[in-house]
């Protein structure tokens, strides 16, 4: 790399020692400055075209370099250019099997929060998820990809309503759910936020004022969060998860990382 | 002879109208359709695209369906990521204007169906409109769906 960036000023020297040539060529004869003139030419050529190539070979390794990161700056994706470790947390998935950060080892992850009671959006994800979990699926340079649906609303999703439901939409997809801080221990470290609201008030509830309750609403965070197979966190995946945007932009990430 | 052949050809004309929602000329609702749910989900959502063609803007105030225990009027919204349902007291369809509901956006909200519902049933929904006028559509039950609309919707989204 010093040498691409020395070169251009041995040349300058080495010129300016053609030039200091020509100077006293001068001084010969006419037909002398001819051939030093046309030796200083050709040397000039050469100089340039050696320069040029060097500068396109800069660029060309700066593009090269800078690829790695502007590939990322996907549309709609926040990218950790450093994965991001995350809490640790116990959780159960749909088959009673503790789901904790050791599932998340082995293959990619994409996570999605919601609950169950939730007509448009979390139908919505899903839907599209399922769409893109195939699509992903099909590619040659596919990974293995597991889906999960984390429930904050253990409240009213038990583990068989949450494994019904969400194999609906994908019999590969995982729901899982927990305790309140289980829970959050996730949601907060992946910053994923959520809230309880009545359902006709519209007031805000904490997580123990809707255990006795059914008609709230939870507003909570709509992204797909994609972790690695170490367990870390690299993207956060924003809606509307268009098909092909987020199959482009699910291989992007893996292979960048993989 | 004449009268009885009359009386039919209203019938039909009458059936016809009953179809295409008759409760208000000027108003027209298109595609009416309710997603698919997992035959556990305890709430469900309906779409349809609705055209005002008169010169008065018209008010949805409520809704109701005999499959649901009750119907709200919803729509979702984007806030810094996260995603809300917001409780629509009413949702105005101004003069000449379209208002449509879809995935992603307004919704009617179909709570507490009172029986399991699959791909080609059929729901029928009344909408309550200010000034107590009513407007019944039948919405077919269709799995996912709307995906061309869904994507154009969220042009607007920005992120």
């Amino acid at each position: 790399m010093l040498s691409l960036i020395v070169s251009p000023c041995v040349f300058s020297v080495f010129r300016f020692g053609t030039g200091f040539a020509t100077a006293c060529g001068s001084a010969v004869s006419f037909y002398n400055v001819h051939m030093i003139n046309f030796l200083i030419n050709s040397r000039t050529v050469i100089y340039w075209s050696v320069s040029i190539i060097l500068f396109i070979g800069l660029i060309a390794v700066g593009m090269l370099y800078s690829s790695r990161v502007s590939d990322v700056n996907i549309k709609g994706v926040r990218y950790f250019s450093s994965a991001v470790k995350l809490n640790n947390f116990q959780l159960n998935d749909h088959n009673h099997q503790n789901y904790d950060n050791q599932r998340l080892a082995g293959q990619w992850n994409a996570l999605f929060f919601g609950y169950t009671h939730c007509p448009d959006i979390c139908p919505t994800v899903l839907l599209d998820m399922s769409n893109v979990y195939n699509e992903y699926s099909k590619r040659q340079d596919a990974k293995e990809l597991q889906v999960v649906f984390v429930s904050v609303d253990p409240n009213r999703d038990s583990l068989k309503h949450l494994k019904n439901y969400v194999t609906y939409f994908n019999p590969d997809f995982l729901g899982v759910t927990g305790e309140r801080k289980q829970i959050d221990a996730l949601t907060k470290s992946v910053g994923a936020m959520y809230d309880f609201e009545d359902g006709i008030s519209g007031e805000l509830l904490t997580a123990e004022q809707v255990v006795d309750k059914q008609g709230y609403k939870v507003n909570h965070y709509a992204a797909i969060i994609l972790v690695n197979p170490e367990g870390d966190m690299v993207a956060h995946i924003y809606p509307p998860h268009d098909l092909q945007r987020v199959v482009g932009a699910l291989g992007t990430i893996i292979n960048i990382n993989s | 002879m004449r009268n009885s052949l009359l009386s039919m050809v209203i019938a039909i004309l009458m059936s016809v109208a009953g179809n295409s929602i008759a409760a208000d000329a000027h108003l027209m609702i298109m595609d009416p359709w309710v997603r698919e749910a997992p035959p556990n989900a305890k709430m469900l959502a309906g779409y349809f695209t609705i055209m005002n063609h008169s010169g008065k803007s018209v008010e949805i105030v409520g809704a109701s369906s005999d499959k649901f225990e009750k119907v709200e009027l919803h729509k979702t919204v984007h806030e810094e990521g996260v995603a809300k349902m917001i409780a629509q007291p009413s949702v105005e369809v101004g003069k000449h204007a379209t208002v449509k509901f879809q995935p992603g956006g307004l919704h009617l909200m179909l709570i507490e169906p009172k029986t399991k519902l699959k791909a080609g049933d059929k729901v029928d929904i009344t909408l309550k409109l200010n000034k107590g006028d009513e407007l019944k559509m039948t919405a077919v039950v269709k799995k996912g769906g709307a995906k061309e609309e869904h994507s154009h919707e969220h042009m607007h989204h920005d992120h």
